[in-house]
């Protein structure tokens, strides 16, 4: 009798466990497909089919479809899956380090300092060091965002472990960094302002392979990483002293975690610009679909990132035709009523 | 083993809440109950076994001396129970002992399901395991930290008012519960609490923490006196003995001040 209690609890986890996989690999696959999608949207009338062809070298397609998927629609497709992943990583494991579901790189300030250094460079500096603003502007952007994580890491060491304090640093850090972008506009002439607000908008059109490739390493590295703490993670979620007093070193994962993040958000903001809302809902997607063992909910956040972004990328060349849209604005566009759907789906199992 | 405290010193910033606490050595096997009246430090020295709380002092644990364990060698000797356990979460009960097992215990892969099981059986929560912790009660969410502490097998069990939530019947098991798991696998728990009858009817030994920085420890009824009733908590009591048997305090009311 024991015996068959006993078996029935671990095939219980089993089956739960199998669900979590199998939704896993469900999101993996619907991002591939969008993914394709992606590659297929525009003027050319290429459908998915021939895209996936040639996009995997099954046929060689004439010159001009292959420079058009390859060069100009890969990247752009790829860099929306890759920061869509990275902003998604980063919120995941800040809420969770920070014990707060408001938590993310945009809501704590990150975003902005990132805006803040571009702004800058936009405004003051198209020439410092003979260096262009392709490669100035970027390299600011992420200087100003690990600050601005090195600052809250400070913040953080200096408070000791009262963790609601250090969100309300973030959030008073967030308005510091707006006025003070909101002062470089103004003092900058009309053109300079209007390419600071493209920035904030947030686009793809600056991705190139290189870029694809460094991100993708940078996210390679940090998941790999957070995946090794994720057993700590998960026992912080059932209380700091619970998870201090089982040896997790709460300060040291908050700071490697706060480490990540400003690699995350700092390379990814970098080349797009502000893309904001997927850092803060996509672990929450993750959360409702796969709850937050982070061994599952790791990877959802990174996957449900990733899928908000391409699909943001899908409807900023699809809803407008002939426009290609800010993917920062559709971004919410998409997210929002995809978000309450679910919210909704679930009911008050959401625990948010 | 044995669990010897001599010395013990913590508390805040400002405060000292626990001053050169020393206490005869505690052996093998024993649920011991923490009492005294609310903010004299019985927290305190719980949390600061834990390793929670700067303490100075010695705390010998099998010969080691805890105070000085880095957090990685203290966690497989001592498991602690917060007084409250976050009530936002979406993680299932499952996968919050799996995480407790892998971290603080050295289980093989494939006994980590046995135990999880064993634990989750002798605490009657079974039903419990798969549902997430949000979806659950205060009383419930209490028996879930419980298995948390007891499937890491640690050596010494600090519970901090692990029955707080518990209606009657829960308090009866989990007491039963915690004191046969310490005689099984030869620990030792320590239990911070408020109720004195539970203290008398589980305890194998009481410890009575006195406003002042006072401490005794003795054998349940030894310690908890009418004398000390008064002195400790400041209320005329009585220690009687049931139709069943069992001590139960009876409190008559508040002790007159002069007499304190």
């Amino acid at each position: 009798m024991m015996q068959i209690k006993h078996d029935a609890l671990a095939r219980g986890y089993k089956r739960l466990w199998w669900r979590r996989v199998i939704l896993l690999l469900v999101m993996a696959a619907v991002l591939i497909t969008s993914f394709i999608y992606d590659l297929s949207v525009g003027p050319m009338g290429l459908s998915w089919w021939e895209v996936a062809q040639l996009a995997s070298g099954w046929v060689e397609g004439d010159a001009a479809q292959r420079v058009v998927v390859m060069e100009l629609r890969l990247p752009y497709a790829l860099m929306a899956v890759l920061v869509g992943a990275s902003l998604g990583l980063a919120g995941a494991e800040m809420q969770t380090a920070l014990n707060n579901p408001l938590a993310s790189p945009f809501t704590l300030g990150i975003g902005a300092a990132a805006t803040l250094g571009a702004s800058l460079v936009i405004v003051f500096g198209p020439n410092w060091g003979g260096l262009s603003q392709m490669v100035l502007l970027p390299l600011a952007a992420f200087v100003f965002a690990a600050a601005s994580c090195a600052l809250l890491m400070l913040v953080g060491r200096a408070l000791g472990t009262e963790v609601h304090t250090l969100v309300l640093f973030g959030i008073a850090m967030l308005f510091g960094l707006n006025a003070l972008v909101g002062l470089v506009q103004f003092l900058a002439d009309a053109e300079a302002l209007q390419q600071i607000v493209f920035w904030t908008l947030g686009s793809l059109a600056r991705a190139s392979m290189e870029r694809v490739g460094l991100l993708a390493g940078v996210l390679a590295v940090c998941l790999l990483f957070a995946l090794r703490q994720a057993w700590a993670m998960t026992m912080l979620r059932t209380g700091e002293d619970q998870a201090r007093s089982l040896g997790v070193p709460v300060g040291r994962l908050r700071a490697s975690v706060l480490l990540r993040v400003s690699l995350l958000t700092g390379v990814a903001t970098a080349f797009v610009g502000e893309v904001g809302f997927i850092g803060l809902v996509g672990p929450h997607i993750a959360r409702l679909l796969l709850g937050e063992d982070h061994r599952f909910f790791l990877p959802g956040s990174a996957l449900a990132g990733a899928l908000l972004l391409s699909l943001a990328s899908i409807a900023s060349r699809g809803l407008l035709p002939g426009v290609v849209l800010p993917v920062g604005l559709v971004t919410a566009l998409v997210g929002v009523p995809l978000f309450i759907g679910l919210i909704l789906a679930r009911g008050k199992r959401a625990g948010l | 083993m044995t669990l010897k405290i001599n010395g013990l010193s913590s508390g805040y910033r400002q405060r000292t809440v626990l001053q050169q606490v020393s206490l005869p050595s505690i052996e093998a096997g024993l649920l011991v109950a923490l009492i005294g009246p609310n903010g004299v430090g019985k927290s305190t020295l719980v949390r600061s076994l834990a390793g929670l709380q700067p303490a100075a002092g010695q705390v010998q644990l099998a010969g080691a001396d805890l105070l000085k364990l880095s957090p990685r060698e203290r966690q497989h000797n001592v498991a602690y129970l917060p007084q409250t356990l976050p009530q936002v979460t979406s993680l299932v009960v499952y996968e919050m002992l799996l995480a407790a097992a892998h971290l603080g215990a050295e289980y093989a892969q494939e006994q980590i399901e046995t135990a999880i099981t064993r634990v989750a059986q002798s605490l009657g929560i079974t039903a419990l395991m798969l549902r997430r912790l949000s979806e659950l009660s205060g009383g419930q969410r209490q028996m879930v930290g419980l298995a948390q502490v007891l499937v890491r097998q640690a050596p010494l069990l600090l519970l901090d008012e692990p029955t707080s939530a518990l209606d009657l019947r829960w308090q009866l098991n989990v007491l039963e519960v915690v004191r046969r798991h310490v005689q099984e696998s030869q620990a030792i728990a320590l239990v911070a609490s408020h109720d004195l009858n539970l203290a008398l009817r589980f305890a194998d030994q009481v410890i009575m923490l006195a406003p002042g920085g006072e401490c005794r420890m003795g054998k349940p009824l030894e310690v908890v006196t009418a004398q000390s009733l008064r002195a400790c908590y400041g209320v005329e009591g009585r220690v009687e003995t049931c139709s069943q048997g069992f001590p139960v305090v009876l409190v008559d009311g508040v002790a007159d001040q002069q007499r304190q």
